[in-house]
């Protein structure tokens, strides 16, 4: 996790989430009534609006939908992490997320096979990729 | 037809000296009236694009303030980059449905000589989730820059191509005296500038720059002649890219078959068009979804000189964002004098019909608008 980037507005319904990756594991919201998954989490299913979401844990294995290589930071605080990839994942349950791929730029193509790893930091876990 | 009509219009110089948004604002409509031959004694309505650079809880009406008027319908406008574009549309709409007759609407930034580039860089973080979106260091270049790397995947866009939009239009730009860089640029420049986010070159970045810009628009028992807004149409695509089911088919195929229907035209009617150009990608992408090109080849066709002056459809013919100054109020008001057959720049000979576009957010927000030298 880039430190000066934590997580600045945790939404009302996110704690379960991070509570997961501290726990090595990564969740997706589930409706009870109607089955669908959301990402990110919400304080009600936006399909059925039912309040019976839970998170249930996912496989950690997904495939690069795109991305980019970032060189230069468009704000100061970013300059001493660059490059660094910013992916558009979709994991094998049919979830896109956002995220980072911690690998070497050259080896990640669109399709790319990927399993889910996590960024630690201040007793935070942030859910990020590697290749598989 | 009673379409609205756009009476006047005004642009004020590149740098606008750091004075505030609304000190802008205001010589800005200024300006639009005086060219329309109206005063604020005549204006009933008063639009004003939301400046998130310099902001106030009540701008458009503290511009109406300002102008010592009190209006019958006023609107503060706020969807970013998509903005000016809205403002038109939501006016136009405003006076068919007889709110007002005549208003007078402003698009205002000090970006540049006031809060400066990278404070306002910074802020187009706001664009993005923070607790989702932000901690992986994602901004608005990476998305598009994620965008083009779908395109290119998926049709085969190549670097050389997003580099052809940005000479395409420095060459248009090297023909207005006020465009922010008229100096000109070739692919290798553009391929061999630093890679801010793959495949994203420096120069397929748009500028950072002040606009002060206004238009007069009055219903059409208003003003003789005038540029008629024909058709204008909006979409909305989720903020965040990770709910976008296909980043290569955004809102502007719904915002722009919103206007031609409308307009009671067709792409292939428009004669001249200034489309959003945030990216050299933006302008390939909004190509295609407006249906100006067939998906996947705007490219190629850039490549092959269709969109420039000269051209079959000439796109943003004063240098655009790339070139130009950014801002997007820019464009509406070249395509303005485009139709009035009095460009300051290079002028695209008996244009008719115009196409205008403007986007919000990372590709998210997306309006359009089809104007019309009236017959």
């Amino acid at each position: 996790m880039i430190p000066e980037l934590l997580p600045t507005r945790q939404s009302a319904a996110s704690e379960p989430y991070w509570a997961a990756a501290r726990e090595g594991r990564l969740v997706v919201q589930r409706c009870a009534n109607c089955s669908a998954l959301q990402h990110p989490p919400g304080q009600v299913c936006v399909r059925c609006l039912s309040k019976d979401v839970a998170p249930e844990t996912m496989s950690g294995f997904g495939h690069v939908y795109g991305f980019t290589v970032v060189e230069r930071a468009m704000l100061l605080e970013l300059r001493p992490f660059v490059p660094y990839v910013v992916a558009l994942v979709d994991l094998d349950e049919g979830v896109r997320m956002l995220s980072n791929i911690i690998a070497d730029p050259a080896a990640i193509t669109i399709g790319a096979r990927l399993r889910v790893a996590f960024r630690r930091i201040d007793g935070l876990a942030q859910p990020v990729f590697e290749l598989a | 037809m009673n379409n609205p009509v756009i009476a006047g219009v005004y642009e004020g110089p590149l740098d606008a000296g750091g004075r505030s948004c609304l000190d802008i604002a205001v010589t800005a409509a200024a300006g639009a009236l005086r060219d329309a031959g109206r005063t604020p004694a005549d204006v009933d309505g008063v639009f004003a694009v939301f400046p998130w650079e310099d902001p106030s809880i009540m701008f458009a009406s503290e511009l109406a303030n300002r102008l010592r008027i009190e209006p019958a319908h006023v609107d503060t406008i706020a969807f970013g980059g998509a903005g000016p574009v809205m403002m038109v549309a939501r006016a136009a709409q405003a006076i068919l449905d007889g709110k007002c007759s005549i208003a007078v609407l402003a698009a205002a930034s000090n970006r540049a000589s006031g809060i400066g580039q990278a404070q306002a860089i910074a802020a187009l973080r706001d664009v993005l989730d923070p607790e989702f979106e932000v901690p992986y260091g994602a901004f608005v270049s990476p998305i598009y820059a994620i965008t083009a790397n779908r395109h290119m995947h998926e049709y085969g866009t190549t670097s050389e191509q997003l580099a052809a939009v940005a000479v395409m239009q420095r060459e248009h730009a090297s023909h207005h005296s006020g465009a922010a860089h008229r100096t000109p640029l070739t692919v290798d420049e553009v391929l061999s500038s630093a890679v801010i986010a793959s495949p994203l070159h420096r120069y397929d970045c748009c500028l950072v720059t002040d606009f002060e810009g206004a238009l007069v628009l009055t219903a059409s028992d208003r003003t003789e002649g005038g540029i008629e807004v024909l058709g204008w149409g909006e979409a909305h695509d989720q903020l965040s890219s990770g709910q976008v089911s296909a980043l290569t088919s955004r809102g502007a195929q719904r915002s722009g078959a919103a206007a031609f229907e409308r307009a009671g035209l067709s792409p292939a009617e428009m004669d001249v068009a200034e489309l959003y150009d945030s990216f050299t990608i933006t302008v390939l992408l909004t190509l295609e979804d407006l249906g100006l090109a067939p998906k996947g080849e705007a490219g190629r066709l850039v490549q092959e000189g269709r969109f420039a002056l000269g051209g079959a459809l000439p796109v943003n013919t004063n240098g655009g964002m790339l070139s130009y100054r950014t801002g997007g109020i820019s464009h509406i008001i070249e395509a303005v004098h485009q139709l009035r057959g009095a460009a300051p720049g290079a002028q695209v000979d008996g244009a008719r019909h115009a196409i205008v576009h403007g986007i919000g957010g990372a590709m998210s927000t997306h309006g359009t608008l089809v104007l019309g030298s009236a017959a």
